[in-house]
């Protein structure tokens, strides 16, 4: 599923880094395709804060720490957590 | 865990009502409605976790329990665990679900948990005021339909909807299991629930936990069923567990993020505010975690505590209690009491001598550390029960990870400043071993108790700014090394952050005051005792003759090295049994003229280093194991000592 895209600016291949929620600008919103944790642990945590596929995250702030917010709850993590939740691309 | 109550006064009674919800749904304005002002508050039995129990006000006969807030019963937290123990035990008369309507996804995780259990359940959607603020439609009926259970829409904060809640409390409808996991599972349910019928009250509850390999569980079914049933029971675990990559308890939640999906559909809608005003408290909580704005605001709230710990708590109280009703009244009569009464010195010096029980000890507990800790008790509650907590945790998560831990130490090391000895026992509710660790040597290296901070502030208001910058200065810098070195020395893993932050709330007068009674009652339990075994170990001391002979040896540590006069050695000697009883020592050396500027700096950051009090270091045996407990001891005493002389050298090389 990729939306048109100006050519790529370095040579990396299009696939080799998933968009993750770390790479969302504060203010953005997008969708959560998947969880990819070291721990299943930490999933099942993040799942039952409401982080589930196709729901919807929007991104507050990256400093000092990331905030989330799905739905009515606010979550503060950090960036390595932000690695973990996979986004579908939000169309520019 | 058991599965039958007992007869311990904290273990589940029949006919109970048992409140269980997510963080910040309002369980607590319910509970305080549902009961009257007889409350008590425990902690469940080896744990922190502190279960609220009342009496039902409407029925005198029916007790109700508030059980601490869970994102989800298959636990991943000490107060999950605890929570979900609750319900696995009790015959409930009633469960009642709080959920908040704005966060129904979150609460029917929760729901589906509990139908597992199969439990008389009413689920009630609180705050529909706020949801219909923010228009967020919740259609009750067709949820109830599709729960099976009753399902009331208050707004507990108005009183709304809490008649209807009464009803459904006389005969609540017990809720049948609601996920249907993959065929693989529930083959594997079946054939375990059918061993456990007869053996316990929830057995798809236990059946579930078991195979999610949860170690109570495991010891649970052990202790019930005969050895070769239980290896049967770990086959089916086994075989479960091999047969696919992601992990049981994965593959649960993702079925029941299904099952949640479909039964939001049609029943939860919301129609994005656009435009509409943002309230003050919810602009305040986002500047509270700004990186900018939440500076200020982090500087307003800590000094606020300090206007209210030190110099109302540490100054006014214990000024009155300690001068006044202490040093002109009780302790003068008791002294006059024990000289008529007792013919033998030896004995009068035990009870009101210069290490007296009473003179001392009680003095000590009563007067000084108790005024000091109440006052940071009801601070540390309203800074709790308004959420700013969390938002603390955020303004210090990247400090903290320079420290190699995450922002979530933030409430231990907090906590500490209250009582070091208090905070080490709640490093439990870390998550690895590591930070369990990291903070434990933290709090007995560097962080001062209120009771020594206030003893410490006392003696460096007297003097000049500098003197303040240097102390705090070189005890935050040794806590930043010391943390940076041993998070690379200490193997093993950090947490990952992830904290929720609840909206900022008005705290309840009610609640801070029944949390606070409750921890000053686990104070005087707990700690008092330790402040007489401490006199009484330095009345021996002193009585043979040894004290004299400590001073005697240790005088080049003292004298040369930190350049302190002999009579230091006195209170470091008692700095063994409390930080905060050196402090003080100082404290009166000053004050008879004994110390120089440079010497009550170079005291203070060493005893400000020095070894924990005696309360703190049983607690650390406790929770950590005697051998990391004298490692850790064995690396600040020598260090404190290296830290103060160096000071000591350099402020005299600078002159």
């Amino acid at each position: 599923m990729w939306s048109i895209k100006p050519p790529a600016k370095t040579n990396t291949p299009p696939d080799a880094k998933p968009f993750t929620l770390a790479d969302l600008a504060a203010g953005q919103r997008a969708e959560i395709a998947c969880l990819e944790c070291p721990h299943a642990a930490s999933c099942e945590r993040l799942m039952a804060y409401g982080l589930v596929q196709g729901q919807s995250v929007l991104l507050v702030q990256k400093l000092p720490a990331f905030v989330i917010r799905i739905d009515e709850t606010e979550l503060a993590l950090d960036e390595f957590v932000a690695r973990c939740i996979h986004l579908t691309q939000p169309r520019a | 865990m058991d599965c039958h109550g007992s007869g311990n006064a904290l273990s589940p009674s029949d006919g109970e009502i048992i409140l269980v919800g997510n963080h910040n749904v309002g369980k607590s304005v319910l509970f305080g409605w549902l009961t009257g002002t007889y409350v008590t508050v425990a902690n469940y039995p080896g744990t922190t976790v502190e279960i609220t129990r009342g009496i039902a006000k409407r029925d005198s006969h029916r007790t109700v329990v508030d059980t601490p807030g869970v994102n989800s019963l298959q636990p991943l937290s000490d107060d999950e665990r605890v929570t979900r123990d609750v319900l696995l035990n009790a015959t409930p008369s009633a469960v009642v679900q709080v959920a908040d309507a704005k966060n129904l996804r979150r609460a029917l995780l929760i729901t589906s948990q509990l139908a597992d259990l199969q439990v008389p359940l009413v689920l009630v959607l609180n705050m529909t005021d706020e949801a219909h603020a923010r228009r967020i439609v919740v259609d009750a009926d067709k949820l109830a339909a599709r729960l099976g259970v009753r399902v009331i829409s208050t707004a507990a904060t108005k009183r709304q909807g809490l008649d209807a809640l009464v009803r459904a409390l006389d005969a609540p409808q017990q809720i049948q299991p609601l996920v249907t996991f993959d065929d693989e599972i529930e083959r594997a349910l079946d054939e375990l629930q059918e061993k456990l019928r007869g053996v316990c009250l929830r057995p798809r509850g236990v059946a579930l936990n078991f195979l999610n390999g949860d170690p109570a569980s495991d010891e649970f079914v052990q202790v019930r069923v005969d050895a070769k049933a239980y290896v049967e029971f770990c086959r089916v675990r086994e075989q479960l567990q091999q047969r696919a990559a992601v992990p049981l308890s994965t593959r649960m939640q993702k079925a029941r993020a299904k099952w949640i999906d479909e039964t939001l559909r049609g029943v939860y809608a919301t129609d994005a505010p656009s435009g509409s005003p943002e309230p003050f408290a919810s602009k305040l909580g986002r500047w509270a975690v700004h990186p900018v704005w939440g500076v200020p605001i982090l500087l307003l709230v800590m000094f606020a505590v300090y206007e209210f710990v030190g110099v109302f708590g540490a100054g006014t109280l214990v000024g009155f209690i300690e001068k006044t009703l202490f040093g002109e009244y009780i302790n003068p009569f008791a002294t006059a009491l024990v000289t008529t009464l007792i013919p033998f010195q030896r004995v009068r010096d035990f009870l009101v001598g210069p290490y007296g029980v009473l003179t001392v000890a009680l003095t000590y507990g009563f007067a000084i550390i108790l005024p000091i800790v109440f006052t940071f008790f009801i601070a540390f509650g309203i800074l709790e029960d308004s959420g700013y907590l969390p938002r603390l945790a955020v303004m210090a998560h990247r400090l903290f990870r320079a420290m190699g831990l995450n922002g979530k130490a933030v409430l231990p090391m907090v906590l500490g400043l209250g009582c070091d000895t208090m905070a080490t026992m709640t490093t439990r509710t870390l998550e690895t071993k590591k930070d369990r660790i990291l903070v434990t040597l933290l709090l007995a290296l560097g962080v001062p108790c209120s009771a020594q901070l206030g003893v410490v502030l006392g003696m460096l208001a007297g003097m000049d700014l500098a003197a303040t910058l240097v102390w705090s200065g070189v005890v935050a810098g040794v806590l930043l090394a010391v943390g940076w070195l041993a998070a690379r020395v200490i193997p093993g893993d950090t947490s990952e952050f992830v904290i929720e932050i609840p909206p900022l709330r008005m705290p309840q007068v009610s609640h801070i005051f029944i949390k606070t009674l409750a921890r000053l009652e686990w104070y005087l339990r707990e700690v008092l005792p330790l402040f007489i075994l401490g006199t009484v170990m330095l009345f021996a001391l002193d009585v043979t003759g040894a004290l004299a002979w400590i001073q005697q040896a240790t005088q080049p540590l003292i004298v040369q090295w930190l350049g302190l006069p002999v009579e230091a050695t006195n209170a470091f000697l008692v700095g063994f049994l409390r930080r905060d009883y050196g402090a003080a020592g100082f404290f009166q050396m000053a004050q008879d003229g004994l110390l120089t500027r440079e010497q009550i700096i170079v005291a203070l950051v060493t005893i400000t280093l020095f070894v924990p009090c005696i309360a703190n270091f049983f607690v650390m045996v406790k929770e950590r194991g005697v051998k990391t407990a004298l490692a850790i001891t064995a690396f600040i005493i020598p260090f404190a000592f290296l830290v103060g002389g160096v000071l000591n050298a350099v402020i005299r090389w600078l002159g």
